[in-house]
């Protein structure tokens, strides 16, 4: 059973990173920006998304070990293995975002010309540190690690499924000005939390005690919450019926904020920021709570000789150590206490500089900053809070437009999973008829075992441009 | 246009076949094996004359014995991964005489199934040291397989001197354990 879980926790780094959606962000043209910057400067008057079809994202990676660093043909596994334990930290990470838009629909207002959005997705969200004192705990024991401590605030989880409801609107205060705000209703489907567990576990040589060695638990605290999940393990629960409720409307529910706002500070050069998912999850139903915490010390088992003590019943160590170990370290499995989850914060900046005019014989002149361009070439900066600090990668990007049909961007990010990491999107559109693909980290397709990180975004919609109407 | 067109498709077509995924072989999970070491502490006392002579009549106890159980010997998940186990036993002896006796692995009807044989030097005037070390190999483990408890018993040898001093014994077990199913 343990190696399934070393394997898991390897097959798991691999995975994917999370939420970074650089082929999106300040392109103009598609409603897919709105969701990361409701302040964003876009250039279309009306979408709707085709329900379920509009947009689906999977993203993610391992901060440092691919699939074929592990299971490569050839050679000795387990010294691969031991190599990944030894190199990979508590920092490494892999991370998984999934997102599946079901309703998205926007539209500019007549009069204001504002441009108010909303709609429902799915997003499924994994973080997990490389707990790595307690795999070279379980890989190697504790023989090599004497008056070592083995670190349990390694341990460091978060996965969360929820349905977003959202209506966003985006404004134009100045000219050159435009912000936006969106809020958010989060209902949480299920949810799993084991983040900031504390404690040590270390076996020290003690000249001056009364056996070899003491082995002591010091200030442990490891707990593993759970929200939506207990109720699916019970035999009478309809599990189809109770996760569709819940996709629908579940019992815990949160809310929060995207902020967001645009800066021409010439028409072509444009600066913006945004910040998404400012907001937190109260989970108060179907809770089942996992603790183990306290302090314990352990020498050995002291013999007292009963034969010396006349007519004493032998003592029963093994009992007193097991039920002492249970009342110093209780293991709490019943518990239902309720907690709150904080959504990981998302900060993305950009700018752009646009070139080759849209129109050479159009001035959109009632929008005396906005003009519209071919090509935009611009940088980007994205971060995101995660338990144990910030994630962050910076992206260049060439935006260009191919005629009415397609437009492109091609993206060069660098982050925690890689240096080389080329992305493009292609956009087509059909009259009013959008269909994207995008990916990210293309270089790796040719061998996806080889990669560390993989990210595709792909969805069709329609987006209605008046300008291009007339 | 219609270049652009083609482009695009065949940028999409080469996204599309070229993602694949090669030269990986994941049944070499088979393969893997966790082989952790354990080191824990095992028995220990300390003993002075008082608790060795009948304080009534002066005598010495003939033998002095102490048993515990120690469940995790018998549990399967244990047993079926263990490899080696290496026993160390060091007693401190500042008595002037010396101590026989043995440490036994006893099944759940006090049958012994594994016996070390102990003998602890005397003093000759500073406290004398004895180190008994015994690795189980994996025959060995096979008469462990039933057993759940741990015995020790002592006795010492007089030899007409006063009895007076200590006896401590310091006790640790290596696990040698191997995971690989």
């Amino acid at each position: 059973m343990s190696r399934y879980l070393l394997f898991s926790c390897i097959f798991f780094t691999q995975l994917f990173f999370g939420q970074h959606k650089p082929q999106f962000l300040d392109k103009r043209d598609l409603p897919q920006s709105l969701m990361l910057n409701p302040g964003a400067a876009v250039e279309f008057d009306k979408h709707i998304g085709i329900p379920f079809l509009s947009g689906f994202s999977i993203t993610g990676g391992s901060s440092e070990l691919s699939v074929y660093d592990i299971f490569q043909e050839g050679g000795d596994i387990n010294q691969r293995v031991r190599d990944a334990i030894f190199t990979l930290s508590d920092r490494d990470f892999f991370s998984l975002n999934q997102q599946l838009e079901a309703i998205s629909f926007g539209w500019r207002g007549t009069d204001s010309g504002n441009y108010y959005s909303a709609g429902v997705y799915q997003e499924l969200d994994v973080m997990s540190y490389f707990p790595k004192d307690l795999a070279l705990l379980a890989y190697e024991g504790n023989a090599n690690y004497i008056d070592v401590p083995f670190d349990l605030s390694h341990l460091s989880t978060a996965a969360e499924l929820l349905t977003i409801y959202h209506v966003g609107i985006n404004k134009k205060i100045k000219p050159d000005l435009q912000i936006g705000g969106r809020a958010k209703l989060y209902s949480s489907i299920a949810n799993l939390n084991s983040t900031g567990n504390e404690g040590t576990f270390i076996t020290r040589t003690t000249p001056d005690g009364p056996n070899f060695y003491r082995h002591e638990i010091n200030n442990a605290d490891v707990a593993v919450n759970t929200s939506g999940i207990y109720s699916l393990t019970e035999e009478s629960t309809n599990r189809t019926t109770q996760t569709l409720t819940r996709a629908f409307l579940s019992r815990n529910l949160g809310v929060g904020i995207d902020l967001g706002a645009t800066y021409f500070v010439t028409n072509r050069l444009a600066v913006s920021a945004s910040l998404l998912d400012i907001g937190f999850v109260a989970h108060l139903n179907d809770i089942r709570n996992y603790r183990l915490s306290g302090d314990y010390t352990f020498d050995g088992i002291e013999f007292q000789f009963p034969s010396l003590l006349d007519g004493v019943e032998p003592t029963d160590y093994w009992e007193n150590l097991e039920s002492s170990f249970e009342e110093d370290v209780p293991f709490q499995d019943e518990l239902e206490d309720t907690y709150v989850t904080w959504r990981p914060v998302k900060f993305n900046a950009t700018g752009s500089y646009g070139f080759g005019s849209k129109r050479p014989d159009f001035c959109d002149c009632t929008q005396t900053k906005t003009k519209k361009f071919k090509n935009y070439i611009g940088l980007q900066a994205y971060a995101i809070k995660r338990p144990k600090g910030i994630q962050a990668a910076t992206t260049v990007y060439l935006d260009k437009e191919w005629g009415k049909l397609l437009s492109t961007r091609f993206t060069y990010t660098v982050n925690s999973f890689s240096a080389t990491n080329l992305g493009a999107l292609f956009s087509m559109n059909l009259g009013n008829f959008n269909m994207y693909l995008a990916a990210d980290n293309i270089l790796s397709y040719e061998n996806l075992a080889e990669s560390t990180h993989a990210s595709i975004q792909l969805g069709m919609q329609i987006v209605v441009d008046n300008i291009f109407q007339e | 246009m219609k270049l652009n067109t083609i482009y695009s498709y065949f940028c999409l077509i080469t996204i599309l076949c070229v993602s694949c995924v090669e030269d990986i072989d994941l049944n070499q999970t088979e393969d893997i094996v966790l082989s952790p070491v354990v080191e824990l502490d095992l028995i220990f006392f300390n003993l002075d004359e008082t608790d060795l002579l009948d304080q009534d009549t002066g005598t010495v106890f003939s033998a002095i014995q102490d048993t515990t159980r120690l469940e995790f010997l018998d549990d399967s998940f244990i047993r079926d991964n263990l490899i080696r186990v290496d026993l160390v036993f060091e007693f401190e002896n500042s008595f002037n005489q010396s101590f026989s006796g043995e440490a036994v692995f006893l099944n759940e009807s006090n049958d012994p199934q594994y016996t070390i044989p102990i003998e602890v030097a005397s003093s000759q005037g500073n406290t004398e040291s004895t180190i008994i070390t015994q690795t189980l190999t994996q025959e060995d483990i096979l008469l462990l397989n039933n057993s759940n408890q741990l015995a020790i018993s002592l006795q010492l040898n007089e030899n007409g001197a006063p009895v007076l001093g200590a006896i401590a014994l310091q006790s640790k077990a290596t696990y040698y354990l191997v995971f690989n199913e």
